[in-house]
């Protein structure tokens, strides 16, 4: 077993985490350099290698896996500053990415203006051809018109094409034969086809994702093979991974011919950070992950698992169509500041700090009382504590803030202020994080939360009781939650095949089999290239379906066992139940219509286990006492204040206390329970 | 300590008791998350295409008040069912007084007791904590079917409501938690489509439940009579903010008309006007105009209460809660016997579209006078949203639905282009459109084009949401075409100096290049072999076109919106011959110069029938048909059962 690399690439910092072959860990934050992302990635290993008394060569010699997280195609994306790009459509539906499904959000706002198209009008160029429904060539491809519209993308200076026909999900050719046509007209341009990038029904969310992948494949193409070739030079024995949005890792090849799933790739870490760091706690495959950061507050769920996913995800507001981890982000974090509305109302979010100027007690100008102010205000962080004693609070400003906005035009103290803002966005936390769960029919109350990021300590356990979840654990460097899960997340890759069938049709069990052999030999003969051995490979197979005649589709899991008739009665049990458990009813009588059929292909060495050097002498010394608002009985109470990097594994403290931890802090509420595990990450047992 | 401390000064009215802040605003954040959850539920377990993808549905949840039902919250909804279920929840009470229990269910569609129209089928469902009724979830679905003399749910040419369908007056579909049978029965022995209407139902049901058990964990958390205050408390908060922004609309009297294309059974140009008495912080609204429709275009009481609130909830901060405590700013009465306010037994089928859309209209071209910042251009209406059905001659089975794709554009607004795909300014983008693949596996229909039509839109410093250019062919056996819309021959307005929108046009390709124009309105034919044709309106324009950025003009002429002859007579812009069409600056300004010695109007058009597209697109031997009849010849099989 080998050392495992997980490079995190941030807005701020570029973390690099390294979980060694022995299980001790490190944790290295250096700032980004977004102009040549690299020379961040550089300067953190060489920092990383110092701190773990190595070299760069030879920590690079030893890793089985190292992983990277990007964050420039989603930049990309969100700040609209990629390259020129083209699309080739079927004649007379050049729009569909601009029509989108039409509706608008904000109904009653009519000065909301419509974000930009990705690729103007005049470079969307329709070509005859047409496949109908069932694959019959209705209009054959007229290859002139793509000889003329490839020139004519070429003489606008077009750098990367999507083409995306109608139907090529069931009849690819003319999409293919265009593709040629197209690099023959523009050798060097980046050519992306909808069926090799998404091939599932659903024209706008396919073209979508193709567009997408034509405007970051020119972007992140260049810097992918760059990092490659880096660390390839410095000596690792392997090719690196890049996480994916579908909470796996890839292969830089493989990545570019779906370069989407690079987008929102990053906090798709969480479920695999949070599988490793639970594998100790009541329930370690059912797990709520969240990260509290500066400004936002991202929430996704471990189920039977599996990360939960989703297909309708959107960057800049655009569906990205690929399957993958689901992610509700919410602006609630740190930076989250309280104002009052024109009716007096106490609001939190979503406008941010951010960084700069950052809350009021950062001293940098900022006026607006924070979240972070009113932790500060009550006790809950100490002026000194915050970023491992690197930056200073000031309460005093954190306190005249809330004053100012909050409490005196309501009325309340500063404390009764600060209280309340700390209720009110963890009372939008807690809705967030219901979105998920029970409007999902997943019980929280059968789950363990995982938190991380710079805030997440201070209000998980808080969360945790409003959900009525028994356990939280805090991993030790919760700053770094999802570079840590890039170092331990498999190897994965999805495929989908369209084959509308119902499940109560003779015959049917016996083409679904087809379906999978197929997908699954596809999926096994790629991981095993990858060198992957049959025992480190899983396929985990899904139905997208729904009762005959309904329009949206539900996604479940196969049960185990030989795809035959018996499989799919207990397929359609299932879907019955997750029908109801969902949306209160089913209807028994019916079969399912069946849309999609998925597969994840994930191939997955066991990662060393994560440990602390130092084993528990009794019971931990607090360093301080003060009062601190504990939400969790709605007073201020005194309370022990703990330094994080004194405890050691198997140390126990009971409420209400503070633990300060480098890059985060964790509230203790009255009675819950805080035991040091094996691997240094807190574990609250929550006092329901 | 902390947040136990009751303390007043949230600013409520004094007459209330004193309100939490803090529990003010957690408690209003899960009344709208329980509405976000209903319509969700909604949405993705509804059968058709008109829930599932157009969304034509809404979801609310109501207080038991003594006075009657009040809104509490409606998320993320068509806005002309706001201000519209009220009448219908009073009726309810009314017929079942203290007859209403935990686990009941009510439904009803009956336009003559409050509804909007037949299609909408409303569900309601009382919420009981501890014995007590303390709120109504309330789901109201538009039905692919009633049961009218023609497929659709909309029938223009019905000449009275017992030709729309079945009539459902308050009826309580579950008893105590037990479904009654004989009632669902009724109503699906009753209606096409009957297992897909069965599945909306379900899903309607399923919203109502999923709602009722939200409230209930509400109340259990923080008591059921606290949770009731909070809930008045919010409408007084949402009261106070309302009050404040209409009180900065002038006082006065302002009046203003439009006209719609037709009632549907051959009238044309039915003028209808609104006078809008603003006062402090209350607004009436008085509607006349012309003679009730012989055919389903006529309001009900429900739709004119709607049409009639949407533009004051626009011209408001959007984050303001709509419920009672705004809505009850705005009352609304008409002349009786008028397109406005049909009386019994009228067909009023098409009353959410039209003569709704006009009516809703008429109070931003009245308004503009007063408010020209805070009003839009007119937006399209329903003429593009076709309902095809027909009988599958591959299978024999019968096949209906109807398509949001073709729909014309939002009108402009000041900093904002118009949205395309509106469909209709009653549903202010609420509504969607369906995925072309998902249609074609579907439906034997093939969708050929679905495109922006250049110059088909108003101009303006903010120009309307583009018009779309679509064809629909049918694959497998004839299809009829059900068009129950308007706003072609009365196009979007402009206003502040911008262009009104051309209008649009339908029309049929026959198999040898002929072609036959019809009004929007109207039943009609297509066999395999001929295409359905529409050019929707794009929206009105907002402000003068001289005043665009003329780079954004450039861009647009070369994207095809408009063309160069408009960029160059409507606003003022010259490019040159380059192959980014680069702008003449020079020649512009000097243009431009030239071209603001014409004075624009405030609002245009001012006059009836002033839509120009259908005149300009017809060719001499193109046929032109008025709110066609012309029914299918081929017979329906059986639905399987």
């Amino acid at each position: 077993m080998g050392h495992r690399v997980g490079i995190d690439i941030g807005g701020t910092f570029t973390d690099v985490v390294l979980l060694r072959d022995d299980g001790r860990f490190h944790v290295y934050k250096e700032d980004s350099t977004p102009d040549q992302p690299l020379l961040a990635i550089t300067r953190g290993l060489s920092g990383m290698a110092e701190e773990a008394e190595t070299t760069v060569a030879e920590l690079l010699r030893e890793t089985e896996f190292l992983v990277h997280g990007q964050t420039m195609a989603t930049n990309a994306l969100i700040q609209r500053n990629g390259p020129v790009i083209g699309l080739l459509c079927t004649q007379g539906l050049r729009d569909i990415m601009y029509l989108g499904r039409g509706g608008k959000p904000e109904r009653f706002n009519i000065h909301l203006q419509k974000p930009e198209d990705f690729i103007p009008r005049y470079l969307r160029l329709g070509i005859p051809e047409r496949t109908g429904a069932d694959g019959s060539e209705v209009l054959p491809l007229d290859e002139e018109a793509v000889r003329v519209a490839a020139r004519q993308l070429g003489a606008h200076g077009v750098k990367a094409v999507a083409v995306a026909y109608l139907w090529s999900i069931v009849d690819p050719n003319h999409e293919k034969r265009t593709a040629e046509i197209v690099r023959e007209e523009m050798p060097g341009v980046d050519v992306l086809c909808s069926c090799d990038v998404l091939p599932e029904i659903r024209e706008w969310e396919r073209t979508s994702a193709t567009v997408l992948s034509a405007y970051i494949a020119p972007i992140i193409g260049d810097y992918l093979r760059a990092f490659e070739k880096e660390m390839a030079a410095g000596g690792l024995p392997h090719p690196p991974q890049i996480m994916q949005v579908n909470g796996g890792c890839a292969s830089v090849p493989d990545l570019l011919a779906r370069p989407v799933n690079a987008v929102a790739s990053g906090p798709a870490a969480g479920p695999a950070a949070g599988a490793h760091y639970a594998s100790d706690t009541k329930a370690p495959d059912r797990l709520i992950i969240i990260d509290m950061g500066g400004t936002s507050f991202d929430v996704c769920m471990l189920r039977d698992s599996e990360p939960v996913m989703s297909t309708d995800i959107k960057v800049a507001h655009q569906p990205i169509g690929v399957n993958g981890v689901e992610v509700l982000s919410i602006g609630a974090g740190g930076g989250s500041i309280a104002w009052l509305d024109s009716g007096k109302a106490l609001r939190v979010g979503p406008q941010s700090a951010g960084s700069q100027p950052g809350p009021a007690c950062y001293g940098r100008g900022g006026r607006a009382p924070a979240v972070t102010d009113a932790n500060l205000a009550v006790g809950r962080m100490s002026s000194g504590a915050f970023l491992g004693g690197r930056r200073s609070l000031d309460e005093h400003l954190a306190q005249r803030a809330i004053a100012e906005h909050i409490a005196t035009p309501l009325g309340l103290s500063v404390r009764e202020a600060a209280a309340g803002i700390l209720t009110i966005v963890n009372s939008n936390m807690a809705s967030a994080i219901r979105a998920v769960s029970i409007e999902r029919g997943i019980d929280p109350r059968d789950y363990v939360m995982v938190a991380g990021g710079g805030a997440g300590g201070l209000h998980a356990a808080e969360l945790a009781r409003m959900l009525e979840i028994g356990e939280v654990l805090i991993p030790r460097s919760a700053g770094g939650l999802c570079a840590f899960g890039m170092a331990v997340t498999p190897v994965r890759h999805d495929y989908v095949r369209l084959h509308h069938c119902y499940t109560n049709r003779s015959g049917a069990a016996t083409d679904i089999a087809r379906v999978f052999d197929d997908l699954i030999a596809e999926g096994g003969a790629h991981l095993e290239d990858e060198g992957f051995k049959p025992e480190e490979i899983r396929f985990a197979r899904h139905l997208e379906g729904r009762y005959p005649g309904q329009v949206h589709n539900l996604t479940v899991p196969l049960p185990e066992g030989p795809i035959d008739a018996d499989l799919l009665r207990r397929l359609e049990a299932d879907f019955h139940d997750e029908h109801e458990r969902r949306f209160t009813y089913s209807m028994r009588d019916q079969p399912i219509e069946c849309l999609h059929w998925r597969i994840a292909a994930t191939g997955n060495r066991p990662a060393p286990e994560g440990r602390l050097a130092t084993q528990s002498a009794g019971r931990p010394q607090p360093t301080s006492r003060r009062m601190a608002y504990m939400a969790g009985v709605n007073a201020e109470v005194e309370t022990e204040v703990y330094q994080g990097d004194a405890l050691a594994a198997g140390d126990r403290l009971t409420g209400p206390a503070i633990v300060e931890f480098a890059t985060t802090t964790v509230v203790v509420n009255p009675a819950d329970r805080l035991t040091v595990q094996a691997d240094g990450s807190s574990l609250l047992t929550i006092a329901l | 300590m902390a947040t136990a401390s009751k303390i007043d000064a949230i600013s409520l009215p004094p007459t209330e008791a004193a309100f939490d802040p803090i529990t003010f605003s957690v408690i209003r954040n899960r009344f709208e998350a329980i509405g976000q959850e209903m319509t969700l539920a909604m949405e993705q377990t509804a059968w058709t295409s008109v829930i599932a993808l157009a969304r034509d549905y809404s979801c609310m949840i109501y207080d038991a008040h003594s006075s009657g039902p009040r809104q509490v919250t409606m998320a993320d909804c068509l806005p002309i069912h706001c201000n519209s279920i009220r009448t219908l929840l009073m009726e309810i009470v009314s017929v079942f007084g203290d007859d209403i229990h935990d686990g009941d269910v009510y439904m009803s569609n009956d336009p003559y007791r409050g509804n909007t129209h037949i299609p909408d089928l409303v569900t309601a469902q009382p919420v009981f904590v501890d014995g007590k009724q303390v709120f109504w979830t309330v789901a109201r679905g538009h039905q692919l079917d009633t049961g009218a003399i023609e497929a659709s749910s909309i029938v223009p040419a019905a000449k009275t409501i017992f030709q729309e369908g079945i009539v459902i007056p308050p009826t309580k579909l579950v008893d105590r938690g037990v479904e009654r049978h004989d009632i669902v029965e009724l109503y699906l022995a009753n209606v096409r489509y009957r297992d897909a209407l069965h599945g909306d139902l379900r899903a309607q049901l399923g919203a109502c439940g999923v709602a009722r058990k939200g409230l209930i964990e509400l109340c259990e958390q923080y008591s059921r009579d606290e949770v009731v205050r909070y809930s008045d408390g919010l409408m007084d908060y949402a009261d106070q903010r309302a009050s404040e922004e209409f009180r900065s609309i002038p006082d006065g009297v302002y009046h203003g008309e439009t006209w719609t294309d037709t009632d549907g059974n051959g009238a044309t140009d039915i003028p209808i006007r609104a006078t809008i008495t603003k006062k402090g912080a209350d607004i009436h609204v008085h509607y006349s105009g012309g003679p009730p429709s012989t055919g389903s275009f006529n309001a009900t009481y429900a739709v004119m209460m709607a049409t009639s609130t949407i533009p004051f909830l626009y011209y408001i901060d959007s984050d303001i809660p709509h419920n009672h405590g705004v809505l009850q700013h705005i009352s609304a009465n008409a002349d009786d016997n008028t397109i406005c306010l049909a009386k019994w037994p009228a067909a009023v089928a098409g009353a959410t579209q039209n003569p709704a859309d006009p009516m809703h209209e008429v109070i931003n071209i009245a308004m503009a006078e007063a408010i020209p910042e805070r009003v839009p251009a007119g937006g399209a209406h329903t003429a593009h949203i076709p309902n095809f059905n027909g009988v599958d001659s591959r299978t024999g089975k019968e096949w209906g639905c109807m398509l949001f794709n073709s729909g014309g554009g939002q009108g402009a607004a000041k900093n904002a282009d118009g949205w395309p795909v509106l469909c209709t300014i009653a549903g202010m983008g609420g509504l969607t459109s369906a995925s072309i693949e998902q249609l074609e596996l579907l439906y034997p229909i093939r969708v050929e084009q679905n495109e922006i039509e250049t110059d088909a839109l108003g101009m303006g410093q903010w120009i309307g949401g583009p018009g779309l250019r679509t064809r629909y062919r049918p694959i497998a056996g004839d299809m009829e075409c059900v068009g129950f819309g308007e706003g072609l021959k009365n196009p979007p307005h402009g206003v502040n100096g911008g262009t009104m929108s051309p209008g649009g046009g339908i029309y049929i390709e026959h198999a040898d290049g002929s072609r036959t124009f019809t009004s929007s309105a109207g039943q009609l034919l297509i066999r395999e072999g001929e295409t359905w044709n529409g050019v929707s309106a794009g929206g009105g324009g907002w402000g003068n076109p001289l005043d665009r950025d003329p780079e954004q003009v450039r861009r647009d002429l070369r994207d095809e919106w408009i063309s160069e002859d408009t960029a160059r007579n409507v606003f003022g812009v010259v490019v040159k011959d380059d192959l980014e069409r680069s702008l003449d600056l020079v020649a512009t300004e000097k243009l431009r110069a030239e071209l603001r010695q014409n004075e624009r109007p405030m609002i245009e058009p001012t006059t009836p029938a002033a839509g120009t597209w259908t005149q300009q697109n017809m060719r001499p031997d193109d046929r032109y048909l008025e709110a066609p009849t012309i029914a299918r010849n081929f017979s329906a099989t059986p639905q399987e059962t």
